[in-house]
């Protein structure tokens, strides 16, 4: 699924949009180009109307229908959304897909930065240990490695193993336990850290080593480096990053079904939004319930953007303000 | 302000620092390498066990296994109804078609967006900025009943069709960003020369863009390769069309359990193409995830 | 320069023809018919695992070497997914001619018309049901009227591995057993088989079929005749205690560990990893579960209680669409699977005993010691006094019932919900799922 660059779309919306002065513009040369715009736009305007806008407008319709794939499409209004508040299991998955937000979004930025720090040391075989953690999150979302997480988790799996090697026996299969099933979940998202460190890194090595060459001349010890020097400048890299992954957190499919074999369990604790919307839309082919679904789905998506959006100016210093 | 005269007031002998530096220094070694042993460990795991019998692969720890049993590999691919050859093949077929769409659509629609005036040009830009942001669930049904119209479902179709369109805003996006780094001298001399804007864009541009170009590949590929949830909705019906995601998924129910070892031999080699990938264009990939937010 | 992109766009154009192509081919090749008046190509779906898949297979094979312009392509999946899949490929227009179709899931694809009345076929004897067992017929009509023809019966039974028996050393479970007696021997060969890690029974709180025994034993069916729940919610309770008390004398499987079951085959049972002595099931299910492990098993009755609890069960039914445009050919190959003696001795008894006399007569020579012991037990059981006519039919929406109580039995096995609360929401659940 695609990644959002927000941090650049701040910028762009910040910015004018790109247009450029002509100094030789004339009217027919415009006009030529106003057609080759639209003709190199063209696939783009299929694509947008026939698979984007086209069917986000179809899927706010289908909220307010029973549809199942036989007939037509039967209004019932708000039937849809209503039922859902009073669906136990959509709260269940509301509830699953917070909890793997909420924890895994800020635990992932948190070791991506720690590992960034002490990766952009300039250590020997850099480039070694950039590329051991960068790939977990290149494998992490396939089918395979969410397989090999819930063998990896079960009771004989290879954390027991490892935790008996160590002295600690226990025969609990974490990922048939409703209890802590969500957190090796979690787990396998943090794991997946890598390409939020390599943005760090990248952004972290851009940092002038005058700045901490002048703090260490007042005699700053690396603790305030960081607090005062790195951070801030680090914190337009944070505010993407915790969009791009929170977006990327709340569409999470492919965990939690492999893990739980399709069912979000056990009892419900890793029925991530996502595999409940399949489960209704494309299980049982409640077609308008599962558009309903999506809708609120996007709704709080934009919402906890939005949130973000509205608190970085609060937190996030960008370079070319600091004038 | 702390001034020198402190610092020399809590003065340490020079080897002490140096000591002290040296020492963090190595904490730091351990530190990362523990790391990227942890990190590393489950995938060390997975490739041993595959060749690891049955019985030994929950009762042993270790990456070495007293016996070694490669058939798991030769047993694996033929386990499914059809063997796994047929199931690279269709994820090979919906990852090239997918590359070669977004390739040609997003390219055309970023050289638009980068070079061209046009009218609405603004609001267009917007609009397709907006579709990075969209959750795709909420476009999954209608495109659903769509495909569902076209008769499309139960083909490999809905997952490549859409890629000729430029949906995947990103790659846009990606595109101008690198587009936009192309001096414009080159599009004044071409316009001196009377080149048409779609030969300047075929001749010029997209050799120019080659980096921008083979980053959008790798990633589709390889984004293509694991959508799971895609293959899943529209690939039913037919084990014939299973892509390797799906066959995977289905390999412990269809194969009557107690084969593990299978199992995660068809896993490692899954994971394989991805991997090439990496080995090959591990400078490009780290270029292209590092710069995904920051300015040229 | 002009060289570079001359070759590139020739390699682009080629990759985009091959492409186009490719894609054509796939649109050429899905969809059930690409024949024209020569060869006539039919979809099957049905569920099992892949050892009844071979058994198809063979038979299909057999039909076609019969049959040669009648080509028969099919997929399966486990029954957990089995309908989901129906569903979406019926949503999207391409309907398998042939489907097995489960008797708690028949009602409601008879109810959107999907399934064709097979009652002129057996009029005219393309289907030939002159000597089927009228019990087992009578069992998996909807409302009278044949909308499938019933592949075979089983009966409910519980499996056990006799190794893991002998090795305990508490002797051979008895001929008949009532409930009591089983959760005594299933705690003693727990604790017998504990420095193995390996449980007695399953936890079976979650199995409709061992529910409606026990439902039955209580003196009603699962449903009235027109279509409601006959059962009480003290019924549900009762049976969630018993289970309870499984869990806690140790005699049955953890919520943890029986929560790692998350198909319904026997591949994905405690029995198949070997974490259980037991598992229960159904008759035609013997054979499936011999071939995943090496030690033998042997049948057990399920337990019994105040009145007859098992009943003949039509195992499955294989229909016809309503939209097949081969329904007679479809047809044939329906009675293949019945009556030919080579279309009955490919499937065997892995769909169950079958209805026809004649089939029955042409299994006996071919029966391996698997399927002798699974007559055997059929026999023994409706010999025996624990069966009785089953009276009802499912109605619609029978199979989400079935659904709710493997959630709801889960959640009371972990404990998120109490028995009595658990019984009341199941309870409701069922009342939703078939209203």
């Amino acid at each position: 699924m695609a990644f959002t660059p927000v941090e650049a779309i701040t910028r762009e919306a910040r910015e004018a949009l790109p247009t450029r002065k002509r100094t030789r513009a004339r009217f027919a040369h415009e006009k030529r180009e106003n057609a080759a715009g639209y003709l190199f736009l063209l696939p783009w305007f299929v694509g947008m109307f026939v698979f984007t806008a086209g069917p986000v407008i179809a899927s706010l319709y289908l909220s307010f229908t029973n549809y199942n794939l036989i007939g037509t499409p039967a209004w019932v209004g708000w039937q849809n959304y209503l039922a859902m508040f009073q669906d136990p299991q959509w709260w269940d998955a509301v509830r699953v897909t917070l909890v793997y937000v909420v924890l895994s979004v800020p635990l992932k930025l948190a070791v991506a930065l720690l590992v960034a720090l002490l990766l952009k040391r300039g250590l020997v075989a850099l480039g070694l240990f950039r590329a051991i953690y960068y790939v977990p999150s290149l494998l992490g979302s396939s089918v395979a490695i969410a397989l090999l997480w819930r063998q990896i988790f079960d009771s004989d799996g290879l954390v027991n193993q490892a935790l008996s090697l160590l002295g600690i026996h226990v025969t609990t299969s974490w990922v048939s336990t409703p209890d802590t099933a969500l957190y090796t979940l979690v787990i396998l998202s943090v794991w997946q850290f890598g390409s939020p460190m390599l943005i760090f890194l990248a952004g972290l090595q851009q940092i002038p080593q005058e700045y901490y060459e002048a703090a260490a001349t007042d005699g700053a010890g690396p603790v305030r480096n960081f607090f005062a020097i790195t951070l801030p400048l680090i914190t337009p890299l944070v505010f993407f990053n915790l969009i791009l992954q929170m977006v990327g957190a709340f569409q999470a499919f492919t965990p939690s079904y492999i893990v739980s074999g399709g069912t979000g369990g056990p009892v419900y604790s890793t029925l991530f939004y996502t595999l409940y919307l399949y489960q209704e839309g494309f299980g049982d082919l409640k077609m308008g319930y599962a558009s309903a679904m999506a809708w609120v789905l996007l709704i709080a998506v934009a919402v906890f953007t939005a949130l973000a959006f509205l608190t970085s100016r609060y937190w996030v210093v960008y370079q070319d303000e600091r004038s | 302000m702390i001034t020198s005269i402190t610092r020399t007031g809590r003065a340490r002998s020079r080897s002490y620092r140096r000591l002290s530096k040296r020492f963090t220094r190595f904490l730091v070694y351990v530190v990362v390498l523990g790391g990227a042993v942890l990190m590393i460990y489950p995938l060390l795991w997975l490739v041993s066990a595959s060749f690891k019998p049955e019985d030994l692969i929950f009762s042993t720890t270790g990456l070495l296994s007293p016996q070694w049993m490669p058939g798991n590999y030769s047993d694996g691919w033929n386990a499914l109804d059809y063997p796994f050859a047929q199931f690279f093949l269709n994820s090979l077929i919906i990852c090239l078609g997918a590359v070669v769409g977004n390739l040609l659509s997003c390219s055309l629609a970023a050289y638009a967006f980068a070079r061209l005036r046009f009218k609405y040009k603004p609001f267009w830009f917007a609009l397709m900025l907006g579709g990075i942001l969209l959750p795709a669930h909420v476009l999954i049904v209608p495109q659903y009943i769509l495909f569902k119209e076209l008769g499309w479902i139960g083909t490999l179709l809905p997952l490549v069709a859409p890629k000729f369109f430029a949906t995947d805003a990103f790659f846009i996006f990606l595109m101008i960003q690198f587009i936009r780094g192309i001096p414009l001298e080159l599009d004044d001399a071409a316009k001196i020369d009377g080149c048409s804007h779609f030969s300047f864009y075929w001749r010029v541009i997209l050799p120019l863009a080659l980096p921008a170009l083979v980053t959008t590949a790798i990633f589709t590929f390889i984004w293509t390769w694991n959508d799971f949830f895609g293959q899943l909705i529209y690939l039913t019906s037919d084990e014939s069309i299973n892509t390797v995601p799906v066959a995977l998924s289905h390999f412990v129910d269809s194969t009557g359990g107690s084969s593990y070892g299978q199992l995660f031999a068809m896993s490692v080699l899954s994971l394989l193409p991805i991997f090439g990938f990496f080995l090959i264009f591990q400078r490009l990939l780290i270029q292209g995830a590092s710069t995904t937010g920051l300015k040229g | 320069m002009s060289r570079i992109s001359y070759t590139r766009r020739q390699v682009c154009q080629l990759g985009l023809s091959s492409l186009v192509g490719l894609s054509l081919l796939d649109l050429a090749g899905c969809g059930s018919s690409t024949g024209g008046a020569a060869s006539e190509t039919l979809q099957l779906s049905f569920w099992g695992p892949a050892s009844r898949n071979k058994l198809t297979q063979a038979a299909i094979k057999a039909f076609h070497q019969e049959h040669p312009s009648i080509t028969i392509h099919s997929w399966f999946a486990d029954f957990s997914v089995y309908f989901n899949q129906l569903n979406t490929q019926i949503a999207s227009g391409n309907i398998p001619d042939l489907i097995q179709m489960d008797m708690s899931y028949v009602a409601q694809y008879v109810k959107e018309h999907e399934l064709l009345d097979l009652t002129s076929f057996v009029q005219d004897k393309t289907i030939d049901l002159s000597d089927f067992d009228q019990q087992m017929l009578k069992n998996s009509l909807d409302n009278g009227v044949n909308y499938g023809i019933c592949l075979g019966g089983n009966y409910e039974c519980m499996i056990y591995d006799t190794t893991l028996i002998q090795e305990a050393g508490v002797g051979t479970p008895p001929a008949t057993w009532t409930w009591d007696q089983f959760a005594t021997y299933a705690a003693q060969l727990s604790k017998a088989l504990k420095s193995k890690g390996i449980y007695a029974s399953p936890d079976a709180s979650g199995a409709i079929d061992m529910f409606e025994i026990w439902v039955r034993q209580h003196g009603t069916e699962l449903w009235t005749t027109d279509g409601k729940i006959a059962f009480s919610v003290d019924t549900v309770a009762s049976w969630f205690s018993f289970w309870d008390g499984m869990r806690k004398s140790g005699a049955c499987a953890p919520a943890q560990l029986q929560a790692t079951v998350t198909g319904s085959g026997p591949s994905a049972s405690l029995l198949a990893q070997g974490k259980a002595a037991f598992a229960t099931g159904h008759s035609n299910q013997f054979s499936s579960y011999q071939t995943l492990t090496k030690h033998p098993l042997a049948l057990q009755t399920v337990p019994t209680g105040a009145a007859p609890g098992n009943y003949l069960k039509p195992s499955m039914l294989m229909s016809i669409s309503s939209k097949s445009k081969y329904a007679k050919d479809a047809a044939a190959f329906i009675n293949f699977l019945i009556t030919d003696p080579k279309g009955v001795t490919a499937i065997g008894l892995d769909r169950g005993i079958p209805g026809s006399a004649r089939a029955r007569a042409a299994l006996e020579p071919a029966l391996q010691a698997v399927d002798k012991a699974v007559l055997i037990y059929a026999s023994l059981v409706a010999g025996n006094g624990s069966t009785s006519p089953r009276t009802v039919l499912d109605p619609p929406g029978a199979g989400k019932v079935s659904t709710a109580l493997s959630n709801v039995s889960q959640a009371v096995a972990f404990g998120k919900q109490s028995i009595t609360a658990g019984a009341s929401t199941f309870y409701q659940d069922a009342v939703k799922a078939i209203s």
